[in-house]
């Protein structure tokens, strides 16, 4: 897509869906004060616009629209096998946003929704209700912001800032809350909690730009990691995916000595390292969508309905960077996912 | 290609006159007329006659993901306020009989203003009308229905212009329809043609390359799945860098083709030619 035509195309949220049961309520208010000039449209259940037949995500990515809903069923779920429980038991996670405003190309999202747009759960407060039925029966470790980025989008919902709060009220619970955002001035004023885990995705500066569209800089993220350490929050940094690309021992390199003079290595609760997977079906779709992808078109292997880059490949690439790590941070600290 | 529906002649005259579109004679069941970059049908008028005139033009014209479908006619309104002449450009079309609602994606900026479309069998006299603001015509679900099977939802476009308020529409002539649409036809055309340029037709793998791929799989034997799976290896190279001419090439070149004579040896040299892939 050139430059001319991107101009073609309608800014991002230009058009609200908004599910009628929500229509005038003060939390769909509060977030339509955000868009003065956005288009309005009634609809009467999100699926209606999200889970539409032939939808062209790759476009839809150049002009997502936003879908305000309620989320009837399914408000936590049980966390992924292809995804790391960091050693806790009770791993679950949860979606109050589908959908995310950056555009990594080895996204799995791409592969796992019908759709580009973007919804939004206005009713958080019934998945507080689930996690605190779950909390009864045991200690909770959830994920808050996997098919999304809620750091990147804390200045219009608001979301982790509630999480935060809620977490405070509630010890035995732990939640991760993964981004790429530059964004934790957007919180910077709380007070930090020991069960709440910030865990900033980190790639190389190359893979940002070529990979990551969108997203901040790997300064921009690494200040702000910075910022949230030196304020006394666990800070997790996740080496996932690792790339097989050009380079890649040279790039992974200096990505882990930039980290570390940014960051104490003291100040690192733990660090997550994993190639790029995804799932099968998931891969099928996106290289649909993404026909021109070099990184998606890589002949992955299929080992039980998991695309990767192979044993040899894949231990290659997680033993070079557990190497790199293991210069700045003790092997428990150390979480690799492994095919 | 920008494909454009529009119920009766009337609607179409002012786009057949001001892009200079010709009659298709070889098309018997409908009128239809194009130029290099337009294809205009005229369906008829109700959701049945519309949904068969797409289906007829798609079968017959077979759209791709860079073509767009413009649905072009006139709509009652129940708002008095809304001047005759009107042009709405439609997110949200509702199916009155099927009680369904349809969302066409809205992702290109434009000068028109945005409004809602209900679709009836026949025509509403003001009691009928929506009184929520939205237009009423007898095309639109249709249309979506059936071109929602060729095309993505972003391909699809409804404009409806307000020709009356329900009580009114007896003093509507042929001409004073086309005189009402006129002055529409360049803001959508120009609209639809910038719009289409836009949409993406990535053809990677040229008519050459898959000749040299069948060539490759049949000179190694390769099972139907093999093939396939030669397909996605020699794509991937070919994103990589740029061509597979050379690839082959050379692999040939180093490779005694006489001396595989059976897919046990083929399989043996395609591991080979993946090594030099991966």
């Amino acid at each position: 897509m050139n430059s001319l035509s991107r101009g073609l195309f309608n800014p991002y949220f230009s058009h609200i869906y908004i599910e009628e049961a929500l229509a005038g309520k003060e939390e769909t208010e509060e977030v339509l004060r955000h868009f003065p000039h956005a288009v309005k449209v009634k609809i009467s259940h999100y699926k209606d616009v999200f889970c539409r037949s032939r939808q062209d995500c790759a476009l839809q990515k150049q002009s997502p629209s936003l879908i305000l809903a309620a989320k009837q069923e399914h408000l936590i779920y049980p966390g992924a096998p292809v995804c790391q429980d960091f050693g806790n038991r009770h791993f679950y996670y949860t979606s109050c946003v589908m959908n995310c405003v950056y555009d990594c190309e080895y996204c799995y999202l791409q592969g796992m929704y019908p759709s580009s747009h973007m919804v939004v759960f206005l009713n958080l407060e019934d998945v507080f209700v689930q996690t605190e039925i779950l909390l009864k029966d045991h200690p909770v470790y959830l994920c808050i912001s996997y098919d999304t980025d809620l750091l990147a989008l804390e200045p219009v919902f608001g979301c982790v800032r509630r999480w935060i709060s809620f977490a405070a009220a509630h010890p035995s619970l732990t939640i991760e809350i993964r981004t790429k955002s530059a964004g934790f001035h957007y919180i910077g004023d709380l007070a930090p909690l020991q069960n709440v885990i910030f865990a900033w995705t980190l790639s190389p500066e190359e893979v940002c730009q070529a990979f990551e569209r969108h997203t901040p800089s790997l300064h921009a993220r690494l200040a702000s990691a910075a910022a949230a350490a030196d304020r006394g929050w666990p800070i997790r940094l996740c080496f996932d995916p690792l790339l097989y690309i050009k380079d890649w021992k040279r790039l992974y390199q200096e990505l882990v000595s930039t980290v570390f003079q940014t960051l104490s290595p003291d100040s690192i609760k733990d660090a997550s390292i994993g190639v790029f997977r995804v799932s099968s079906e998931y891969l099928k779709r996106m290289k649909q969508r993404r026909p021109v992808s070099v990184l998606l078109h890589y002949p992955y292997e299929n080992e039980n309905g998991v695309c990767y880059y192979g044993k040899e490949r894949t231990e290659e690439l997680t033993r070079e960077m557990q190497r790199l790590l293991l210069a700045y941070l003790p092997e428990e600290k150390l979480f690799i996912w492994r095919s | 290609m920008v494909y454009i529906t529009a119920a009766l002649y009337c609607e179409a005259m002012p786009f057949i006159r001001q892009l200079g579109l010709k009659k298709v004679t070889a098309e018997t069941k409908y009128q239809l007329f194009t130029n290099e970059q337009f294809l205009l049908m005229v369906t008829g008028s109700g959701p049945v006659a519309a949904a068969g005139a797409v289906s007829r033009l798609f079968t017959q014209y077979p759209p791709s993901d860079s073509d767009l479908l413009i649905n072009f006619g006139i709509c009652a309104s129940s708002d008095s306020g809304v001047r005759y002449g009107t042009l709405f450009y439609c997110n949200r079309i509702n199916d009155a009989a099927a009680g369904r609602t349809y969302y066409p994606d809205m992702l290109w900026k434009h000068p028109f203003t945005e409004g809602t479309v209900t679709t009836f069998g026949s025509p509403v006299k003001y009691d009928g009308l929506p009184r929520d603001g939205s237009l009423a015509d007898m095309e639109a679900a249709a249309v979506y229905q059936i071109g929602s099977l060729y095309l993505h939802p972003h391909q699809m476009a409804f404009f409806k212009a307000v020709s009356d308020h329900g009580a009114d529409s007896d003093r509507l002539t042929p001409q004073a329809v086309s005189d009402l649409l006129m002055p529409h036809v360049k803001p959508v055309t120009d609209w639809a043609a910038a719009a289409a340029s836009c949409l993406p037709a990535p053809c990677i793998f040229s008519g050459q390359d898959r000749a040299l791929t069948e060539d490759t799989a049949d000179k190694l034997f390769l099972s139907a799945a093999m093939k396939h799976q030669l397909f996605s290896l020699l794509y991937y190279y070919k994103l990589a860098h740029g061509e597979i001419g050379g690839l082959l090439s050379e692999f040939w070149a180093d490779t005694d083709a006489g001396k595989i004579n059976c897919r046990k040896k083929g399989k043996k040299y395609f591991e080979q030619l993946k090594q030099r892939i991966i």
